[in-house]
């Protein structure tokens, strides 16, 4: 970039102050849309549906992603029903799941609930998950990749 | 970053009327700034206006492509004017445009694209955004010096006899656009600049075509 063209220029000073809605009104905001032929109706009828179809692709997309990590702790259960107990610590292999998918947050949530517990149903693990689901959802606990 | 779904309360919860005026105005003075810059005049280059533009930003922030991050930029209309300028940037100076005036979708946007402190703090970012390359560099500054000072003369033309107004655009010629800045050079009150703000908004059908003059 040359030299003389680092200074702010005066027409570039004339754009950004009449653009600026500092100390306008929101007649004079309007009064100079309508002035360059824009139509402020239908410019607020198409925000309001960017709008709505963002905050549902939104929210689907959350629900979207519980769901493929319930997928994934389905299955994670029925490998664990396919190898003896004697031959795996599924109390281990939880935690180390739950720390891969849900970040060491979650992961020292469920080593107290497993301290509390003594012993461990599957539906008692579902439940769990289900928890930590609905925890990460609502923004309590954080993914791995946050940490 | 907060959570998903604090970001998604507060841009609900956003007034999003009254920042797609404020945005669309913005697009839209900025795009004449530009078009002059480059010396495009009518359209923006892809048949694009200002009101694209401005619902491709918030388009942007509610996709993702361009997420908000309120912990670090708290304000959402400065987030979707830092867009709007990356967006314009981008189509004044992809190569096809430069060459064919046409615009190219391209993902590299990323690596051209204005950084948002060089926004907030407007450090003539937009100057920033046109680059020129020697060996025609001095001619096209020239030329646009040339079109400056025409414009300029126009405008002072305009207000001639305001001696307020003739003030306010010897401001711009020091590089002055801030309120309280021109508030403090003038010994003016903020409220006096405000009002001549008003007084020349009046004048944007005339100060556009001047800047849609070749």
């Amino acid at each position: 970039m040359p030299k003389d063209m680092q200074k702010k220029e005066f027409m570039e000073c004339l754009s950004n102050f009449m653009s600026d809605p500092e100390g306008l009104t929101q007649e004079d905001l309007m009064a100079d849309l309508a002035e360059q032929k824009i139509d402020v109706n239908q410019l607020k009828i198409d925000v309001a549906q960017i709008v709505k179809r963002g905050s549902e692709e939104m929210r689907l997309g959350w629900k979207r992603r519980a769901k493929q990590r319930m997928g994934e702790i389905k299955k994670l259960f029925e490998i664990t029903k396919s190898i003896p107990d004697t031959a795996i610590n599924i109390k281990d292999k939880m935690g180390e799941f739950i720390k891969d998918n849900y970040g060491l947050g979650a992961f020292k949530l469920v080593e107290a609930y497993f301290r509390n517990k003594g012993t461990l149903s599957e539906q008692d693990i579902m439940s769990l998950l289900e928890d930590l689901e609905q925890l990460e959802s609502l923004g309590k606990i954080r993914p791995k990749k946050d940490l | 970053m907060p959570n998903n779904d604090d970001v998604l309360k507060l841009l609900e919860s956003a007034d999003w009327n009254n920042i797609i005026v404020q945005l669309t105005r913005y697009a839209s003075w900025h795009a004449s700034w530009y078009k002059w810059k480059t010396g495009g005049y009518g359209q923006l280059p892809g048949g694009m206006t200002p009101e694209d533009i401005a619902k491709n930003a918030i388009k942007k922030v509610w996709s993702g492509t361009r997420s908000w991050d309120p912990e670090k930029y708290p304000d959402l209309l400065i987030h979707l004017q830092w867009i709007v300028d990356s967006d314009l940037n981008h189509l004044f100076n992809s190569k096809e445009h430069l060459t064919t005036n046409r615009i190219i979708e391209s993902d590299e946007e990323e690596s051209k694209e204005l950084t948002y402190n060089n926004l907030i703090h407007n450090s003539s970012s937009l100057n920033e955004a046109i680059h020129y390359k020697t060996p025609e560099e001095d001619l096209i500054i020239q030329e646009i010096k040339g079109r400056e000072e025409k414009a300029q003369k126009e405008l002072y033309a305009m207000v001639k006899g305001d001696e307020d107004l003739e003030l306010l655009l010897s401001c711009f010629e020091e590089g002055i656009d801030k309120p309280e800045l021109i508030a403090k050079e003038m010994g003016w009150d903020v409220t006096k600049v405000y009002t001549l703000k008003r007084k020349l908004l009046r004048k944007a059908t005339a100060i556009m075509k001047i800047m849609e003059q070749d």
